[in-house]
């Protein structure tokens, strides 16, 4: 009788402990989950900044491309050149260009004055988030001597 | 007697299942450093990349020379190879660990398809002299990228590298009359001399501005042809396999330029572009894998580039 007395305490708590030792571990899973949800959190807003910092600097490399940007005599000057962007544009989806868009949505440079024209470079449809940068599109005419006709225009580049 | 056995069993439970969960709870957080240090050399990676953007477009505003020293907070080791054929470079980066092995995780590959950068395969430091020129050939392709380590001893150089390095002040280049002066760490750069690093030029035709306009860098028992200063630079900072790889994505590059160039001279009415679109076109075809050979032909379209109405 004492030894079957004996054995069900014993049983009992060994229970006991089994049952807080799941506890702890119910309870350790949920902060898992938790700690988890903030880590994955951390990752998303790091990779957003990344792609922030990328379309920005973006912005500034491909209004220094050599392929649009407009030059006479060696010196570089701060516009588009409208006939070297045309003549790119078919060649910004080719193999040796397309990794330059770095995964943006949309690159596209819009005319605002005197008239309105729209050139995408890349891309077809607009992300959730856009930089912008005014610049001039000038092209270049010869009747005797060469000169620039110039418009302002505003580069965006989007990404989702 | 029977008690004590109760007793004893309890503990031994306790025991067994206490050690389980602190061997788990060891492993997760063995697991977790690890994978928040890939993190964070994978966010070091990229933002290092990001570090190096103002150098890529610095020709955009004139031909000059940009250098700045980027300092780490702890030191890194950078291993990069150049893949020509998929035109980009791939680049690991891992940083000094101060918890358990000397070196953290390597960062997730990054591959980088908007810069050319010239440097060794396999850098390391807290310290990073990082340079960029204009590569003009004869219009401009891009700025090219020097990434140094290393010490250099330039000696009895031509008075136009050393204006040009000594005006950008790099910390690790230094400049001297004979190479007994030179630190010993450094590695010696001559001209028309041997030592670490031979410069041999040769450009003597009537066209030349100075006899180094081309030639050849020997360097580590191997030869790598050069035409411009941007390429003799990134011959001399950088190994021979990043030097021939770079120079061919270089060269790609200057032929899809060369296309548009020609294409824009032939919507220019009323200017007298035949020669150029000729020039062009040879430039553009070009079979020749000499570097030489394709500075020659693009001297001849800088000279078809018509006076009154230039193309580029």
């Amino acid at each position: 009788m004492q030894k079957k007395l004996a054995n069900k305490k014993a049983q009992v708590k060994i229970q006991e402990m089994a049952f807080v030792l799941v506890a702890i571990v119910i309870l350790g899973g949920i902060v898992f989950i938790f700690f988890s949800k903030f880590q994955l959190a951390n990752v998303q807003k790091a990779a957003e900044t990344v792609k922030q910092k990328e379309a920005i600097s973006l912005l500034e490399r491909i209004s220094a491309m050599p392929e649009i940007k407009c030059a006479e005599r060696g010196v570089e000057k701060f516009c588009i050149d409208q006939d070297k962007l045309e003549i790119f544009i078919p060649m910004a989806a080719s193999s040796a260009y397309i990794k330059q868009w770095q995964g943006m949505q949309k690159v596209s440079i819009s005319n605002i004055w005197p008239d309105e024209k729209e050139w995408t470079i890349y891309g077809k449809w607009q992300g959730n988030f856009t930089y912008s940068t005014f610049i001039n599109v000038c092209k270049q005419e010869f009747k005797e001597a060469s000169s620039w006709t110039c418009s302002l225009a505003l580069m965006e580049i989007s990404y989702s | 007697m029977e008690k004590r056995g109760v007793i004893e069993f309890n503990w031994i439970f306790a025991v067994i299942v206490g050690a389980a969960i602190l061997f788990l709870a060891i492993f997760f957080v063995g697991r977790l450093t690890g994978t928040t240090q890939y993190l964070s050399e994978t966010e070091l990676a990229k933002n290092f990349d990001i570090l190096l953007n103002p150098f890529a477009s610095i020709g955009g505003i004139g031909q000059v020379s940009l250098a700045k020293t980027i300092d780490m907070p702890q030191a890194i080791q950078i291993n990069q190879t150049c893949n020509a054929k998929e035109n980009r470079i791939t680049m690991f980066l891992r940083s000094e660990s101060s918890i358990g092995k000397k070196w953290g995780e390597w960062s997730a590959p990054n591959q980088i398809y908007n810069k050319y950068i010239f440097s060794g395969s396999f850098m390391e430091g807290k310290s990073f002299d990082v340079m960029s020129k204009s590569f003009e050939m004869p219009f401009r392709i891009d700025d090219t990228i020097y990434i140094l380590d290393k010490d250099y001893c330039f000696v009895n150089a031509p008075s136009s590298v050393k204006e040009e390095l000594e005006w950008i002040n790099l910390t690790k280049v230094q400049f001297v009359d004979s190479a007994s002066a030179c630190t010993t760490a450094s590695l010696k750069v001559c001209f028309d001399m041997s030592c670490d690093i031979k410069i041999s030029g040769q450009c003597v035709d009537a066209g030349c501005a100075d006899k180094y306009d081309y030639g050849t860098v020997q360097k580590s028992g191997k030869s790598m042809d050069y035409a411009t200063s941007s390429l003799m630079y990134a011959a001399i900072f950088s190994d021979s396999a990043a030097y021939n790889c770079e120079t061919s994505r270089l060269i790609s590059r200057l032929k899809s330029i060369a296309g548009i160039l020609k294409q824009k001279a032939s919507r220019l009415s009323g200017c007298p572009t035949t020669e150029l679109i000729s020039k062009l076109s040879d430039l553009e075809s070009s079979s020749s894998s000499s570097i030489i050979d394709i500075y020659k032909i693009s001297q001849e379209v800088n000279n078809a580039n018509p006076i009154e109405c230039p193309i580029f």
